[in-house]
């Protein structure tokens, strides 16, 4: 099923936590809303629920308007943060429940409800569990029944408000990679929160980068990482560096290092070239190509690249780069001597715009 | 002893010994010192002598009142509580905050005064009491079927409530529903007093009540009255049955209030403490003792077995989610 959300605005007293809002989901993705926190991004995934309501704007769940549709009518299968299990109820219970509160009418059979309940946990591979409570589990495994309960009453939409942001990095790890086969297996149309942005990058079909109420981008991961729109989604996505550029007769200056400028960018005009540190390139001496001085200020080496730091010896800008670890031993550099650096790859956008 | 920790066992926070040592001391001064006393006191009338002042036909009569009343009075406040919490936390109201120091009051009121108060509302010429009166409540009837047929007949229907209010009087009782001085009364004022129980013990557990979880319940179709059912009763079942307990605790040991509204008769309105007082009155100490140690076991097994149901209702979540 998929979804609609057309001039969302929702404002909590002076605070406008959503400005103009429109996205469209189609059936069978798997998108990811991502965003520092205070974006925006759980107020529209509780909006999409019917949890919280919009000033303005409507929600179009299967091209239907579902913007005055009790929650308990949407057919949503929503996964909380801090899991919301009941606590009172084994495993089994709070998988059924979404079952089990349903009218005579609509309610399938014990024995049926209890295929459907086993048939779940084997899905999210809990067998085995069902009699436990859910304070005897580990939070991984909370996390799995609150996903089943919400696979219960099989939800056209599957929500999840950050589903793996209270638990440990290996955890979470695993979780979100079995999320992703769990969606190929199941094909909901799927929505989640999160302000990791590889989590978001990892596990997404599309990606909705959201800042300051407004959504900055929206696209598969490989475009918000290769070509981000704004300055924002630049330096959101990943460590990134700035460095100050001038804008003259069409190319971009950095120091000696001169680029080809975007042609939306004006002559005279200061710019930001953005450059990840795994574009940055380190040699010790200058191999005639254009580059930048720049003093090594430290070096971490734990890990398949070493991380230096580094300073402009012109403008006194710290930069980072990556390098990996046998280059770096290569170049044997030391903290307090000059290098040279060349760019890769940079990204300009004018300077004042962030 | 298997509870208690070895001494080898070092402690980041110190002073389990000393805290518990003052512990035992207090409660063994405070309450245990002053029951067995009391004990103390009834066991030396002998057997026979104890149980013929316990079991006599007036004294068994209270012990029934006295019982009935407070599981009755708790039972209504454990509900009417309930709402009054919820009321209290779910929703912004001007006034709340009055409302909030009212729930108090019967805390604070000396319960004579709350007595007194009451039977002047409920005696058959009180306010509300007179309207609970054989007449007053045929004036009810009457009342605003007059005003029905009033406008009929301005209307120019032939049509009459006449025979209906006639049919209506015939369940009237015929003295009317005495609430003063009677055993209804003596609920009354026990519920009054023991009002504050259960709201101020529910209370802090509803403001706690995770909001994800009913929305949790919403999103899985579940309505309101389920939702309040299978997930919030659950939750807050075992401080609605502390409030409870206390509720009823409170009002078994109650006297200051019963006493004026319900008239005291012998076999019909007697509450146990007013046996007791009586009893003192007339010199009879041991008599006194005997009928309370009756009264303290029947309430400390009651509240025993409260207690274990809590326990068992609350074991299963004791580490937080």
């Amino acid at each position: 099923m998929s979804i609609e959300v057309q001039n969302i605005s929702r404002r909590f007293g002076n605070y406008t936590a959503l400005e103009q809002v429109n996205l469209r989901i189609e059936k069978g993705e798997l998108v990811s809303l991502l965003g520092p926190s205070g974006s925006g991004k759980t107020t529209l995934l509780r909006i999409i629920a019917g949890l919280e309501s919009s000033d303005t704007g409507r929600v179009l769940l299967h091209g239907q308007d579902a913007t005055e549709v009790a929650v308990r009518k949407r057919q949503v299968g929503f996964v909380f943060q801090h899991y919301a299990l009941f606590r009172h109820m084994n495993v089994f219970d709070n998988v059924a429940f979404g079952l089990n509160v349903r009218s005579r009418r609509t309610r399938p059979s014990k024995s049926e409800i209890r295929e459907r309940v086993f048939n779940l946990l084997k899905l999210v591979q809990l067998e085995g569990l069902e009699k436990r409570y859910p304070t005897q589990l580990s939070g991984g495994q909370r996390q799995r029944v609150a996903l089943a309960r919400a696979l219960a009453i099989e939800p056209k939409v599957l929500l999840l408000d950050e589903p793996f942001g209270a638990l440990d990095a290996k955890v979470r790890k695993e979780l979100r990679r079995w999320l992703r086969q769990l969606h190929e297996e199941l094909h909901i149309t799927s929505v989640f929160v999160t302000h990791d942005q590889e989590e978001a990058l990892e596990v997404a079909d599309r990606v909705v980068v959201m800042n300051n109420a407004r959504i900055e981008q929206v696209g598969t991961p490989r475009e918000i990482y290769d070509h981000p729109a704004t300055p924002f989604v630049n330096e959101f996505l990943g460590n990134v560096n700035s460095l100050s550029a001038r804008v003259e007769e069409g190319r971009v200056h950095v120091g000696a290092i001169d680029l080809l400028a975007p042609l939306d960018l004006q002559n005279q005009q200061a710019a930001i070239a953005y450059v990840r540190p795994h574009n940055i390139q380190l040699t010790r001496v200058k191999n005639g190509k254009p580059v930048l001085e720049v003093k090594v200020r430290n070096i971490y080496a734990a890990g398949p690249t070493a991380r230096v730091e580094l300073e402009r010896t012109d403008t006194g800008e710290e930069l980072e780069a990556e390098v990996p670890r046998l280059e770096e031993q290569h170049l044997g550099l030391k903290v307090g001597e000059t290098a040279f650096a060349s760019l890769r790859e940079a990204r300009i956008f004018p300077a004042g715009k962030s | 002893m298997s509870a208690l920790p070895s001494p080898k066992t070092k402690r980041v926070l110190p002073g389990f010994g000393i805290s518990l040592g003052y512990t035992l001391l207090y409660l063994s001064l405070i309450v245990l010192i002053p029951v067995s006393a009391l004990f103390f006191k009834a066991s030396g009338m002998g057997w026979e002598a104890f149980w013929s002042a316990v079991s006599a036909p007036r004294v068994v009569a209270s012990y029934k009142l006295s019982i009935g009343a407070s599981l009755a009075a708790a039972t209504i406040n454990a509900v009417a509580g309930l709402l009054v919490a919820w009321v209290l936390v779910r929703y912004r109201f001007p006034g709340k905050r009055l409302v909030d120091s009212l729930v108090d009051l019967p805390f604070a009121l000396p319960t004579a005064v709350a007595g007194i108060a009451l039977t002047t509302i409920y005696a058959p010429t009180g306010w509300i009491g007179r309207w609970l009166t054989a007449d007053g409540l045929k004036q009810l009837i009457h009342a605003p079927l007059g005003i029905v047929d009033a406008i009929l007949a301005h209307a120019g229907s032939a049509f009459t409530t006449v025979p209906f209010a006639q049919w209506l009087e015939r369940f009237i009782p015929e003295d009317g529903i005495q609430t003063a001085f009677s055993p209804l009364g003596v609920t009354i004022a026990l519920t009054f007093i023991s009002l504050p129980f259960v709201v101020r013990t529910v209370q802090p557990v509803l403001e706690d009540l995770n909001p994800e979880l009913e929305q949790a319940a919403a999103t899985l179709g579940a309505n309101r009255l389920t939702t309040f059912w299978r997930v919030i009763l659950p939750e807050i079942w075992p401080a609605l049955l502390t409030g409870f307990a206390l509720a009823f605790a409170r009002a078994i040991g109650e006297y200051g209030s019963v006493v004026f509204i319900s008239g005291n008769m012998p076999m019909k309105t007697e509450i146990t403490p007013l046996i007791i007082i009586t009893k003192l009155e007339q010199f009879d100490y041991r008599g006194a003792a005997a009928v309370a140690v009756v009264m303290l076991l029947i309430s400390f097994t009651m509240l025993l077995v409260i207690n274990l149901l809590q326990r068992l209702s609350s074991q299963r979540f004791a580490a937080p989610l």
